[in-house]
C-alpha cells in the first residue's frame, strides 16, 4: 500500500501541536481557518484547519483536517463513523472497534504509540486534540481498523480486499460471486458481494473448491474423495450428502429443471449416469463399456447428451513384457465427440467426429448441433469454433478472434477469445449467429462467469476477481 | 495500486438472457504447443487423461496422447524414444526386485496409489496377515479353511510380470515374497480392469488391485487387521501403497515439463486427483 502523497507533503504554515487527551467523541471542528489549542505540555499553538475529500466505499465524503508538522491529520470520529467503526473513551485514551469486531485500536492523544489488537504500533505524528476533537494520521487509522486506502485515487474501503491469487469462479443466485483463494495455505472459498471489501468466508471444504452450479444458481454439486456426492447451498455454504453412491464421478452437470445431476461414472469413466436430487437414486444412462468419457453435456430438454471420448494409443508387447517387443501406436489417440439420443430406448452413441484436432468445450446448441472449440494438434493453425451436425458435417462459426473458451447460454453461446493484438474479447452469439461484444480488455483473462440474469459478468484477471459494474471493472481482490 | 482498471466494457444486453449459469476457464491465448505421449501404468491412466483434459484447457494446442500397458512399459517406452512420459507405479530410476534401473531417467512423483487385497464376494474371510498372503500367493496355502474360511480351493488371480501393481504388492503385501505360477486355480491378467472382473466373477478368488478400483462387486480384506482406506494410508497404519511416477528421459522440458508441473500442482492434486481416489503426494509426511 502506498502512502498518501499529501500526508507526507510539507506545509510550511503548519504548527505542530501535541495535546493531552480531550474529548474524542466531540463533533469535529469547523468554522475558523486557524485556531489555537491548549497543549498540556507545549502551551497554546496555532493550527491550520482544512478539508479533504475522499470516496468511502465509493461515496464522496469530505473530512475535516488539520495540518500538523507537515502532515495532514484527520478528524478521528468522522473517519471512524464513515467506515463504520465504533469509538469510545477508555481509561488510557480512545478505543476504536471495527464493525465486524475483528480489530481493536487503543489510541492516546499526544502519544505516537498506539495498539492494534494488543500489539504496539507507532504513528509518525502523534494524534492531536483540537477543539475537542482528536485528529490522527488517516492511513494508519484506516488500515489498522482493517480498511484499505489508496492515495492515488483518494479512495477508502471500510474493509480491505483479500489479497492473492484466485480461481474457480461462480455466481450465486443472491448476486454474489464465489471464488477459490488458490494460494492460501488452506482451502478458502470466499463469497463476494458486489462492493469492494464486502466478502466473507464461504467454505473451507477441500472437496468443494469446484462444483457444478444448478440452473437457478442456488446449489452447487460436487463429490468428495470417497465418491460421495454433496450439495452446497450457495447462499449459506451448508453442505449435505446426496444419495449414498461412492463410485468415481466426474463432469457433474445439472438438468435445467434442477431435478437431476448427470455425470460420468466409473473408475475408468466408462458410464454415464444421473442421480435424482430428490431421492438420491442413481440411474444408468449409458453403459457401453467405452472408457475415458468426459465433458458431458445435456440438452436443455434432456433429450440428448453429448460427450468426448478420449481414445488411447495402442501398446503391444509379448508375454514377458520385453523391451524389444514393445510398440505403441498413438495414431488414433485423441478426443472424439459423441452424441446419444435419450428418447430412443437402447440407442447407440453416434460419433460426430473422427478428426485429429483437439476438441474442447462441447456444447449442444438449440438446433441439435454440437459446437466445440477445435485446436490444431500441431499447434500451427489458430483455434476455431466449429458446429457439427448429427451426420458429422461441420462448419466454422465465424469470429474475428481466436477462441479460447466457449460455453452455452440459453440457445446461444458465449465465447472468449483473443484478438490479433492480444486483447481479450467476450462475445455472445445468439441462435441466429448474431454476435454481441460483451467485454474487451487488454488484461489477461483466465476465467469468465455470468450471473443468472445475465446482467453481470465476472472474470479472473491476472489472478484477481473482477466484476464488471457500471461500465467499470471493479477489482474485488488485490 | 489502481482500484479501477481501464477496461472497456460493452454494456451487457438482453442478448445475454442467461438462465443457465456458466463459468469456465479461458486459456488466455496460450502459445504453448507440442505433442506429449504417455505410456505405461494402467492404474495411472485415468489420472493422466483427466490431467490432460484440464491441461489442454489451459493450452489448447498441446496434444496429449496416452496409452496403458503395465508399468514396466512406461520406462521402456521412454528408453526407446516412443513416449515422452513413462507412467510407472515404482521409481524406475533405481533397481527394484525383478527390474533393473533405467539409467538416465528421472522419476517425477505424481500420486500416491493405495492397493488392496480383494476377494470374491463368496469368500468369508475379512482379514489376512502378511504370512497368510505369502502362503496363498506362493501356493503353500491352497484352501480357504487354512485361513479361517470355508472349505474351498483358493483361486489366485495375479497381474502379469511387468505390472507395477504386482511389483508393489509383492514388495509391500508379501514382504518381498514370490507369486508362484500354479497348474490350476491360477490366472494372470493384463490390466486392473481385467483383475477386478476376474475376481468378481470367479468364486473363491483372491487378487489385488488399486484401491480406486474396489467397488461393490468385489470385497476388500483387511491387511494385518487394518482396513484399506486412504485415511489409513495417510496415517501410516496401512502399508500397501506406492508412489506413482512419470518417468522422463532426463529432466523434463517444454510442454512435457509444463504438463508434469500441472499434475503436481496443488490445484490438480487437491482437486481432480483426489476425486479419482488417488492420494496427493503432499499428504505423505
Amino acid at each position: 500500500m502506498k502512502n498518501s502523497k499529501w500526508i507526507s507533503a510539507t506545509l510550511a504554515s503548519a504548527l505542530l501541536v501535541t495535546a493531552g487527551a480531550g474529548s474524542a467523541l466531540a463533533a469535529s471542528a469547523g468554522g475558523s481557518k486557524t485556531g489555537t489549542v491548549s497543549a498540556a505540555v507545549s502551551g497554546p499553538v496555532k493550527v491550520k484547519e482544512g478539508t479533504a475529500t475522499w470516496t468511502v466505499n465509493g461515496t464522496p465524503v469530505t473530512f475535516n483536517t488539520i495540518d500538523s508538522g507537515g502532515y495532514k491529520l484527520y478528524a478521528l470520529s468522522q473517519v471512524a463513523g464513515e467506515i463504520g467503526a465504533h469509538v469510545a473513551a477508555s481509561a488510557s485514551g480512545i478505543e476504536l472497534n471495527d464493525s465486524k469486531g475483528l480489530h481493536t485500536l487503543q489510541i492516546k492523544p499526544g502519544s505516537k504509540s498506539f495498539q492494534v489488537d494488543g500489539e504496539a504500533q507507532s504513528f509518525t505524528i502523534a494524534p492531536v486534540t483540537y477543539k475537542n476533537s482528536t485528529y490522527v494520521e488517516l492511513t494508519k487509522l484506516v488500515v489498522s481498523l482493517g480498511g484499505e486506502l489508496d492515495a492515488e485515487s483518494t479512495s477508502i474501503l471500510s474493509f480491505a480486499r483479500p489479497e492473492g491469487l484466485f480461481d474457480t469462479l461462480h455466481w450465486a443466485a443472491d448476486g454474489t460471486v464465489i471464488a477459490n483463494h488458490s494460494d492460501a495455505e488452506t482451502t478458502q472459498l470466499l463469497k463476494f458481494g458486489g462492493d469492494q471489501g464486502n466478502y466473507q468466508l464461504f467454505s473451507t471444504d477441500d472437496s468443494a473448491v469446484d462444483f457444478a452450479v444448478s440452473a437457478d444458481q442456488r446449489w452447487g454439486a460436487f463429490n468428495d474423495e470417497t465418491g460421495q456426492l454433496r450439495l452446497i447451498d450457495l447462499n449459506s455454504g451448508a453442505i449435505k450428502a446426496l444419495g449414498t453412491d461412492n463410485s468415481v464421478k466426474t463432469d457433474l452437470i445439472w438438468s435445467k429443471d434442477g431435478k437431476k445431476i448427470y455425470f460420468i461414472q466409473g473408475d475408468k469413466q466408462e458410464k454415464i449416469a444421473s442421480i435424482s436430487v430428490e431421492s438420491g437414486t442413481v440411474a444408468t444412462v449409458l453403459a457401453d463399456k467405452v472408457e475415458n468419457k468426459s465433458e458431458l453435456r445435456v440438452s436443455a430438454d434432456e433429450k440428448s447428451v453429448a460427450y468426448i471420448v478420449n481414445l488411447t494409443g495402442v501398446a503391444k508387447n509379448d508375454a514377458d513384457s520385453t523391451e524389444d517387443s514393445l510398440t505403441v501406436d498413438f495414431s488414433k489417440a485423441g478426443e472424439q465427440l459423441y452424441k446419444l439420443d435419450l428418447t430412443v430406448k437402447d440407442a447407440k452413441p453416434v460419433a460426430l467426429t473422427t478428426s485429429a484436432d483437439n476438441k474442447l468445450y462441447p456444447e449442444i446448441l438449440a438446433d441439435g448441433n454440437v459446437a466445440y472449440l477445435s485446436a490444431d494438434a500441431d499447434g500451427k493453425a489458430a483455434n476455431t469454433l466449429k458446429s457439427v451436425k448429427a451426420d458429422g458435417t461441420s462448419t466454422n462459426i465465424a469470429l474475428d478472434v481466436e477462441p479460447t473458451w466457449v460455453s452455452s447460454v440459453n440457445d446461444g453461446l458465449v465465447v472468449s477469445g483473443t484478438t490479433a493484438d492480444g486483447a481479450t474479447v467476450v462475445y455472445s452469439i445468439n441462435a441466429s449467429g448474431a454476435k454481441t461484444e460483451l467485454y474487451r480488455s487488454t488484461e489477461d483473462v483466465s476465467e469468465v462467469a455470468v450471473s443468472k440474469d445475465g446482467s453481470k459478468l465476472a472474470i479472473i484477471s491476472d489472478g484477481k476477481v473482477v466484476v464488471i459494474k457500471g461500465g467499470k471493472a471493479l477489482e474485488l481482490t488485490k | 495500486m489502481k482500484v479501477f482498471k481501464k477496461f472497456t466494457v460493452t454494456a451487457l444486453t438482453a442478448v445475454l438472457a442467461v438462465t443457465t449459469a456458466f463459468a469456465g476457464i479461458a486459456s488466455a491465448a496460450s502459445n504453448l504447443s507440442g505433442k506429449i505421449t504417455v505410456n505405461g501404468s494402467t492404474a495411472l491412466l485415468p489420472l493422466t487423461l483427466q490431467a490432460a483434459k484440464e491441461f489442454q484447457k489451459l493450452h489448447p494446442k498441446v496434444k496429449i496422447a496416452a496409452s496403458g500397458k503395465g508399468s514396466v512399459t512406461g520406462p521402456q517406452a521412454v528408453k526407446k524414444g516412443i513416449a515422452d512420459i513413462g507412467a510407472c507405479d515404482w521409481d524406475a530410476s533405481i533397481d527394484v526386485p525383478g527390474f533393473k534401473a533405467f539409467d538416465g531417467q528421472v522419476a517425477n512423483k505424481v500420486a500416491v496409489i493405495p492397493f488392496a487385497t480383494i476377494v470374491n464376494k463368496n469368500v468369508g474371510v475379512d482379514n489376512l496377515t502378511t504370512d497368510q498372503l505369502k502362503g496363498i500367493f506362493s501356493g503353500k496355502i491352497t484352501n480357504w479353511k487354512e485361513v479361517g474360511g470355508s472349505d474351498a480351493d483358493i483361486v489366485v488371480i495375479t497381474r502379469a510380470f511387468g505390472s507395477g501393481t504386482r511389483v508393489n504388492y509383492q514388495a509391500k503385501a508379501l514382504a518381498g515374497g514370490d507369486i508362484v505360477k500354479k497348474e490350476k486355480n491360477y490366472k494372470e491378467t493384463g490390466s486392473s480392469g481385467d483383475m477386478k472382473t476376474a475376481v468378481a466373477t470367479t468364486p473363491n478368488a483372491i487378487g489385488y488391485i488399486d484401491l480406486v478400483y474396489v467397488s461393490g462387486d468385489v470385497k476388500a480384506v483387511k491387511f494385518n487387521g487394518v482396513e484399506a482406506t486412504t485415511d489409513n494410508v495417510i496415517n501410516g497404519s496401512y502399508k500397501i501403497w506406492a508412489y506413482g511416477y512419470f518417468m522422463t528421459k532426463g529432466q523434463p522440458t517444454g510442454a512435457t515439463k509444463e504438463f508434469i508441473d500441472y499434475v503436481q500442482s496443488k490445484k490438480f492434486q487437491q482437486g481432480s486427483l483426489k476425486k479419482l481416489k488417488f492420494i496427493p503426494i503432499a499428504s505423505m509426511k
